[in-house]
């Protein structure tokens, strides 16, 4: 492949990773316009939204090239964000050629996905002080614990039964609810903290402040559909625990 | 005493938290006690608007700061920062009053779960505002 090839893939890479990762639109626009530029492409246009985005640079030898990438899967990783941002920064300060900065991107994309049984835990820990933090004991506590830590042991099998994102709210919802009532019926203990403390690694906070940040920086498109997506997410997570509450 | 247990149990949710988002070790105590610190000042103004509004305002000027200083986008931060003030507690008993068919208080304490989270977006806005356009001379790159 000739180089200006490779310093598309890399920008468009480094793009994909972003958005797929649920990073703001602007920084997947920056970083993209940052790097085309020390690529030597001066002349880049890109728009992003939260589910894909167009790019089109004008390669060194005068032709342009347009690429389309839609994001079909999000996820939510810091850590990666992080990775490619600083992949993106050491190429600015010129530091590394397209094949490396390929290389990098590449590796960091192949790290396999956090062990399941560390998530399980860090979800339980989580739901489990939340609780506390909401008022709970003791006992309150290790039921958080168990439903928390049941509630993203469910996460592989809805990524696996392809359920759209907001469904597995509504399913997370029910969830909660479901398995908290008959634990607090045998052990007693407090049924708000308990809920409140398991639905709070849920809630779309993310989605909120990434709403925010975008329409800052007049990125309105994606602000809304960001501000929708965590006002809809809310609502049928709420929901879900409604429909077990009312049974 | 019951207040001090809380506030552990909020550093360590928070820690937790962004842990299970993929967040890098070196950031989680900064944003543990960003959050803790965002909750204390909600728990001070006695849960009103103005305690979300304000507590946002001052966990996203403190994010945006360390973000700078650390080098590091300010999203890794802010977002499990913050999560100790969502109102998980609203959504819940707002849920509660629907079940029980009770529309009235379900609307009262709905209403009131809604502008909180507009009022942290809203501080968070401020924040943004205030710090976000200011870049450090060295800093160069897409940082904020």
């Amino acid at each position: 492949m000739e180089r200006a090839e490779i310093a598309v893939q890399v920008v468009v890479l480094a793009a994909r990773t972003i958005l797929e990762c649920s990073g703001e639109t602007y920084r997947a626009e920056e970083t993209a316009i940052l790097m085309c530029r020390s690529f030597g492409m001066s002349d880049a246009e890109i728009m992003a939204f939260p589910t894909g985005f167009t790019l089109a640079v004008r390669k060194p030898d005068g032709t342009t090239e347009t690429r389309v990438m839609r994001i079909q899967h999000r996820r939510i990783n810091l850590g990666l964000i992080n990775d490619i941002n600083s992949v993106s920064r050491r190429v600015v300060a010129r530091e590394l050629t397209p094949e490396q900065a390929l290389d990098e991107i590449m590796a960091l994309r192949s790290h396999p996905e956090p062990p399941m049984l560390r998530q399980i835990a860090l979800f339980a820990l989580a739901a489990g002080a939340f609780a506390v933090m909401f008022g709970g004991g003791v006992i309150e506590f290790f039921i958080s614990c168990f439903v928390g830590g049941i509630m993203q042991a469910c996460m592989p099998l809805y990524t696996k039964a392809r359920l759209p994102s907001l469904l597995v709210s509504l399913v997370s919802g029910v969830l909660a609810a479901g398995l908290s009532l008959p634990l607090l019926y045998v052990f007693g203990g407090s049924q708000e903290s308990v809920i409140s403390g398991t639905i709070m690694p849920l809630l779309p906070g993310l989605a909120m402040t990434n709403a925010v940040r975008d329409t800052m920086r007049g990125d309105l498109l994606s602000g809304m559909a960001r501000a929708t997506e965590a006002l809809v997410n809310a609502v049928l997570l709420a929901a879900g625990v409604a429909v077990v509450l009312m049974l | 005493m019951e207040i001090i247990v809380q506030c552990i149990a909020c550093t360590f949710a928070t820690m937790f938290f962004g842990k299970l988002l993929g967040q890098p070790r070196q950031t989680l105590l900064y944003t543990a006690l960003i959050g803790l610190n965002g909750y204390v000042l909600y728990l001070l103004l006695g849960g009103s608007t103005l305690a979300f509004f304000l507590s946002g305002l001052v966990s996203g000027l403190l994010c945006e700061l360390i973000a700078r200083l650390q080098r590091m986008a300010t999203t890794l931060f802010l977002i499990s920062a913050i999560i100790p003030v969502v109102p998980g507690l609203g959504l819940y008993r707002t849920m509660m009053f629907v079940a029980a068919g009770d529309y009235a208080r379900a609307l009262a304490v709905g209403t009131e779960t809604l502008v909180g989270i507009g009022a942290i977006a809203l501080g968070l806005t401020i924040a943004t505002a205030v710090i976000g356009n200011i870049r450090f001379p060295s800093n160069n790159s897409s940082s904020t």
